[in-house]
């Protein structure tokens, strides 16, 4: 298959193109060109700003896809114009969402309890929003707009020891250099996703037949107060930690 | 063995958790187990990604 990946030089967006390739897919990487080609002459490499809607229009031009995916889209301006861009370009669009499409009020998520289909759409840029405000918004554009099946993969935080955002070892960090951790609620229960499990769901989500919205994570949550302990058990030597 | 300091609320910027959430924040997945896929679980491989971060960072 043909196959588009916005997003796809580092972390799991990376480990996605990398499956599209082991599988055999004929793969296109569209970046702005600030990091360079991982995979060399295994994919096609466009370099353009997709917030640029005229350069991004002009490059795809007489391109066509079976599947397009999206991890680097945060707001309802980027939704629109690639939707529209898109449109008879491909058979599918798989849109990288988020758990902060959710309230965190300590209710267990199923994908009916953010309904991006009857959400009031609001237009604007990714300054313009939160994080989780803009993936709402862009998944109620896409949804309501595109002319082709749209997937919202609902990620939560994902890990991996190629983290660019270092937010677990923020805490190894800390921990490590006894330096004070603060947070509002330490039995609060979060979930997690490995960046190879976040692209293998991908690539599933893109090469079956389901659309709408999809949570995405492992099984089991974790307490903040388990995860530091974790951490101790790490780096000391004792029993490991009773989670 | 080395315990982490946590603060509940105060503590200046450089020590807020990025992960600080005020009340259970996950996700149920049963709409994509139905449509095929299988998940990990969590216990299986946070502890490895623990160590191997702990490991990367100098310590033990």
């Amino acid at each position: 298959m043909k196959i588009l990946v916005l997003g796809g030089t580092r972390f799991f967006g990376k480990k996605l193109v990398e499956l599209c390739i082991q599988n055999g897919h004929e793969v296109t990487i569209l970046t702005r060109g600030q990091s360079s080609n991982p995979f060399g002459n295994q994919v096609l490499h466009l370099i353009v700003d997709r917030n640029d809607a005229n350069a991004l229009t002009q490059i795809l031009d007489g391109m066509t896809w079976d599947i397009v995916y999206d991890n680097i889209c945060y707001s309802p301006n980027e939704a629109r114009d690639l939707a529209k861009i898109l449109q008879s370009k491909t058979k599918k669009l798989v849109f990288t969402s988020t758990l902060a499409t959710y309230e965190a009020d300590g209710v267990i998520k199923n994908e009916a309890d953010f309904d991006p289909y009857t959400f009031g759409i609001r237009m604007g840029g990714i300054d313009d929003f939160t994080y989780g405000e803009g993936k709402r918004q862009a998944e109620a554009v896409l949804f309501k707009q595109a002319t082709f099946p749209v997937v919202a993969v609902r990620f939560p935080i994902v890990v991996g020891e190629h983290d660019y955002t270092r937010r677990l070892h923020f805490h190894v960090e800390k921990i490590l250099n006894e330096e004070p951790i603060s947070l509002p609620n330490i039995d609060a229960k979060m979930s997690f996703i490995t960046d190879d499990e976040a692209a293998t769901f991908l690539y599933f989500a893109g090469i079956s037949a389901i659309e709408g919205p999809f949570n995405a994570t492992a099984t089991g949550p974790i307490s903040l107060k388990d995860l530091l302990g974790l951490i101790e058990d790490a780096i000391g030597e004792g029993d490991t930690y009773s989670w | 063995m080395q315990l982490a300091k946590v603060t509940l609320i105060a503590g200046d910027d450089k020590s807020h958790s990025p992960y600080g959430i005020p009340a259970d924040w996950y996700m149920a997945t049963a709409k994509a187990e139905v449509a095929g896929f299988t998940f990990s679980q969590l216990k299986d491989w946070l502890p490895g990604l623990v160590q191997t971060l702990v490991k990367h960072e100098g310590g033990n």
